[in-house]
C-alpha cells in the first residue's frame, strides 16, 4: 500500500513538474519579442487540390501601442480586391471587442465591421482569423510529448488542449500539437486537429533574424482529410522591416480610404 | 508487482503517444515549395496594368419568364467594358478616372422597331464616365477630393436614409446591387481631421438626375410618358461630421440639396425644389454583432400633384449585421419613412431588407440571398434575389441567379411578371 501511494505521488509530482515546464514553454512563445513595428509585403498563394493557384498581394503595417496591437492591410491584387483595406485595433483587454474597419472600393465607403467568427477563413485561405492572432496561454493546458528535430534544430513537441468548450468553439480546434524551436522559442511546425475531423498542418519553411528579432519569410498551411490534401496556402513575406518608425496616422480610417 | 505493472503501462502509453505523433508528422510535405508554386508571369510580358490601366470585360445574359412581347425570353444580352486609369501625381496626390461602355444585342436580335425610342436610348447602348477625380492632402490635417465621385453616407448597405448625395441607377430595379447603384457626380469634398473627428464639407457642383426605367421598358408600367423634370444647375452644399471611438462610430449630416427621384414609395417628388436634410447615424459593435441606427429629418419636400405645399419627413432605420457564423454574414435592416405634417397621402412607409452571404470552397463559391420588401407588414411589394458566384480564377468570375418580383402594390403588381434568370461572366485585367 505504501509502495502504491509512493508511485502515485511520484507520478503525480512528475506530471505536475512536466505540466509546469510545458506551460513555461508556451509562455515563452507568447512573450517572444516580435518587434514594436513591422512593415512587410505579403503574397498569399492559394492552391486547391487540382493545383489551381490564386494569388493575393497585400501590404501590411503593424505597431504595438502599449499592450494593444494596431494593424492595417492594403490589398494590391488581384483586380477584384485591389484597393480593399482592413484596419484592426486588437485590444489586450479581453473584455473589450476589437475595433475593425473595412474599406471596400465597390461600396466606396469605410465600414465598421463586427468581429468575425474566429474560425472563419482569412480571405479564403487555410488560415483562419484565429490562426492570425496570438493565442492566450491560459486557454490551454500543455503537455510535453517528446523532443525531436526539425530541419536540424532541436524542438519540443508540445500538445495543447483547450481548457473548455468555448475555446474549441472559438478556435475550431480540439487539439494542437506544436513543435517549438528550443533556441528561439518559435513554433516552426504545428498540427491543428479540427472539430470536423480535418487537420491543418502549419510549416514555417523560411525565416531570418533581423534587428535581433526572428521573422518569418515563408510558411505554408495545408488542410488535410486523412492523408489527402484538400487545400494549401503559402504565405511569402518580402521587404520586411522591423522596428522602423511608423507614423500613428497610418492606423486610421483616413488611410484606409486613401490607400497606399 | 502492481507498481511494476503501472510503470510498464505508463511506458507503453508514452511510446504509443510518440508513435501517434510521429504518424501525424508524416503529414508535412518535405518537398521544396518551389515545386508546388507555378512560375510567375514573365517579366517582359506586356501588361496594361504596368501603365496604370485596369479593366473588366463582362458578358451578361438575362432570361425573362414573362410572355409579353417584346420583353419576353432573352431580355438582355449585354456586353460591357469597364476601364480604369490610376496615376500618382505629386506628393500624396492621386488621379483616378474610370468609365463603362455597354451594348445590348438583344434589341437588334428582336428588332429595334419593337421598342420605344426611350428604351433604346436608355438600355441598348451607353458610354458612361464614372469617377474622374484628384485626391490628396493639402496639409497634415486637410484632404481634398475634387471631381466626379461617389460619396456614400450612412451605415446601412441596403436601405438609404441619409445617403442622399448621389443620384441612382434605377433602370433595372432588383437587378443592380449596391456597388453599381450610385451615379458619380462632380463634387469637391474636404476632410479636416481633428482628434477622433473628421469634418467634411461638400460642394456639389453638378446636379444629375437619376436614371429611371424608360417609357416602354419592362420596368416602366406607365402607359404615358412621365413629365420631364430637370434640376436647376446651381451649386449646393452638404456637411458630414464623423467621429470614431472605441466600440462605435457616430456621424452627423446636413445637406441643402435637390432631392433624388424616389423610386418607391413616392415616384412623384418634385426634384426641382431643394430640401434640407438633418441626419445622424451610429454603428455600435457588440462582439460579432453590429447594430446600426440612422435618422434623417427632411424639410420642404414638394410633390408634383400638390403644387407649392411643402412636406417634412422623418426617416428612421435600425439595422443588424451578424458575423458570428463561420464564413457567413447576415444582415437585417428595417426602416420607416413618415410624413409628419400631412393628411394628403399615406403617412408611414415601411421597408425591410434581409441579406445573407456565405463563402464556400476557400471563398471561390459565394452564395447570396437578398429580400427587400415594403409595406406595414412587408406585404406591399418588393423583390427577392438569390445568386451564386464562382471565382474560376483570380480574373474570371461567373454569376448565376434568379430575381423574383413580389406583388403587393400597384407598381410591383405591374412589374411582377419580370421574374428572370440571369448569368454573367467577367474577365478582369
Amino acid at each position: 500500500m505504501i509502495k502504491k501511494i509512493c508511485l502515485v505521488t511520484l507520478l503525480g509530482f512528475g506530471s505536475f513538474i512536466q505540466a509546469n515546464e510545458a506551460r513555461d514553454i508556451a509562455q515563452k512563445v507568447y512573450d517572444r519579442d516580435d518587434g514594436k513595428t513591422i512593415i512587410q509585403d505579403m503574397k498569399m498563394i492559394l492552391i486547391d487540390k487540382n493545383n489551381n493557384q490564386r494569388i493575393r498581394e497585400i501590404k501590411t503595417f503593424g505597431k504595438d501601442f502599449g499592450k494593444d496591437d494596431y494593424r492595417i492591410m492594403f490589398f494590391k491584387s488581384p483586380a477584384d480586391v485591389k484597393d480593399t483595406a482592413f484596419l484592426t485595433y486588437d485590444y489586450d483587454d479581453a473584455s473589450k471587442d476589437d475595433d475593425q474597419w473595412l474599406y471596400l472600393p465597390a461600396l466606396k465607403k469605410v465600414k465598421r465591421i463586427p468581429t468575425s467568427d474566429k474560425s472563419s477563413s482569412f480571405m479564403g485561405s487555410d488560415f483562419s482569423y484565429y490562426d492570425m492572432t496570438k493565442r492566450s496561454v491560459d486557454d490551454y493546458t500543455y503537455k510535453i510529448m517528446k523532443h525531436t528535430q526539425v530541419r536540424g534544430h532541436d524542438t519540443t513537441m508540445l500538445e495543447s488542449l483547450p481548457v473548455n468548450e468555448d475555446v474549441i468553439e472559438e478556435s475550431g480546434y480540439v487539439k494542437t500539437i506544436g513543435l517549438v524551436r528550443e533556441d528561439i522559442d518559435m513554433v516552426v511546425r504545428s498540427i491543428g486537429f479540427m472539430k470536423n475531423g480535418d487537420r491543418k498542418y502549419l510549416d514555417v519553411t523560411k525565416m531570418h533574424k533581423q534587428e535581433g528579432i526572428w521573422v518569418v519569410d515563408e510558411m505554408v498551411m495545408t488542410t488535410k482529410q486523412g492523408k489527402a490534401t484538400l487545400h494549401k496556402t503559402i504565405l511569402q513575406f518580402e521587404n520586411i522591416k522591423v522596428n522602423k518608425p511608423i507614423d500613428d496616422d497610418v492606423f486610421t480610417t483616413r488611410r484606409l480610404e486613401k490607400g497606399l | 508487482m502492481l507498481g511494476r505493472f503501472f510503470l510498464l503501462s505508463l511506458l507503453v502509453t508514452t511510446l504509443a503517444v510518440a508513435d501517434d505523433a510521429d504518424a501525424f508528422m508524416d503529414g508535412f510535405d518535405e518537398e521544396p515549395l518551389s515545386m508546388v508554386v507555378q512560375p510567375q508571369k514573365e517579366e517582359s510580358r506586356f501588361s496594361l496594368s504596368d501603365y496604370g490601366i485596369e479593366g473588366k470585360f463582362k458578358q451578361e445574359f438575362a432570361y425573362s419568364y414573362q410572355n409579353d412581347a417584346p420583353h419576353d425570353r432573352f431580355s438582355s444580352l449585354r456586353t460591357s467594358l469597364f476601364l480604369e486609369y490610376n496615376r500618382d501625381l505629386w506628393k500624396s496626390f492621386k488621379f483616378k478616372i474610370n468609365g463603362n461602355g455597354f451594348y445590348d444585342l438583344s434589341y437588334k436580335m428582336k428588332g429595334e422597331e419593337e421598342f420605344t425610342k426611350e428604351e433604346l436610348n436608355a438600355l441598348q447602348s451607353e458610354v458612361e464616365l464614372f469617377d474622374a477625380y484628384i485626391q490628396g492632402s493639402i496639409t497634415d490635417d486637410l484632404d481634398i477630393k475634387l471631381g466626379r465621385q461617389v460619396i456614400v453616407w450612412g451605415k446601412s448597405d441596403t436601405i438609404r436614409v441619409v445617403d442622399v448625395l448621389n443620384p441612382l441607377d434605377n433602370r433595372r430595379p432588383g437587378m443592380v446591387d449596391i456597388e453599381d447603384l450610385r451615379l458619380s457626380t462632380t463634387m469637391a469634398k474636404f476632410d479636416y481631421y481633428y482628434d477622433n473627428w473628421d469634418i467634411a464639407p461638400v460642394i456639389i457642383l453638378e446636379q444629375r438626375e437619376d436614371k429611371n426605367p424608360p417609357f416602354g421598358g419592362d420596368f416602366n408600367p406607365s402607359p404615358v410618358k412621365q413629365p420631364l423634370q430637370k434640376k436647376p444647375n446651381d451649386v449646393t452644399y452638404a456637411l458630414n461630421i464623423s467621429g470614431e471611438f472605441t466600440g462605435f462610430d457616430l456621424d452627423f449630416y446636413y445637406a441643402n440639396i435637390y432631392p433624388n427621384f424616389e423610386f418607391y414609395p413616392r415616384t412623384d417628388v418634385n426634384i426641382e425644389s431643394k430640401i434640407n436634410m438633418y441626419g445622424a447615424a451610429i454603428a455600435y459593435v457588440y462582439g460579432s454583432l453590429l447594430v446600426k441606427g440612422e435618422a434623417a429629418y427632411m424639410q420642404n419636400y414638394k410633390f408634383l400633384q400638390t403644387g407649392d405645399e411643402k412636406f417634412d419627413r422623418l426617416d428612421m432605420l435600425l439595422g443588424f449585421e451578424y458575423n458570428g457564423i463561420a464564413d457567413t454574414t447576415v444582415s437585417l435592416d428595417l426602416a420607416n419613412k413618415r410624413f409628419v405634417n400631412t393628411n394628403s397621402f399615406k403617412k408611414d412607409n415601411y421597408q425591410g431588407a434581409f441579406r445573407i452571404t456565405s463563402d464556400f470552397k476557400n471563398a471561390t463559391v459565394h452564395l447570396n440571398y437578398l429580400v427587400s420588401a415594403f409595406g406595414d407588414t412587408f406585404d406591399g411589394g418588393g423583390y427577392q434575389r438569390a445568386w451564386i458566384e464562382y471565382d474560376a480564377s483570380d480574373s474570371i468570375k461567373t454569376t448565376l441567379g434568379v430575381v423574383d418580383y413580389l406583388k403587393g402594390n400597384s407598381f410591383f403588381d405591374a412589374i411582377s411578371d419580370n421574374d428572370m434568370l440571369f448569368y454573367d461572366i467577367s474577365y478582369s485585367f
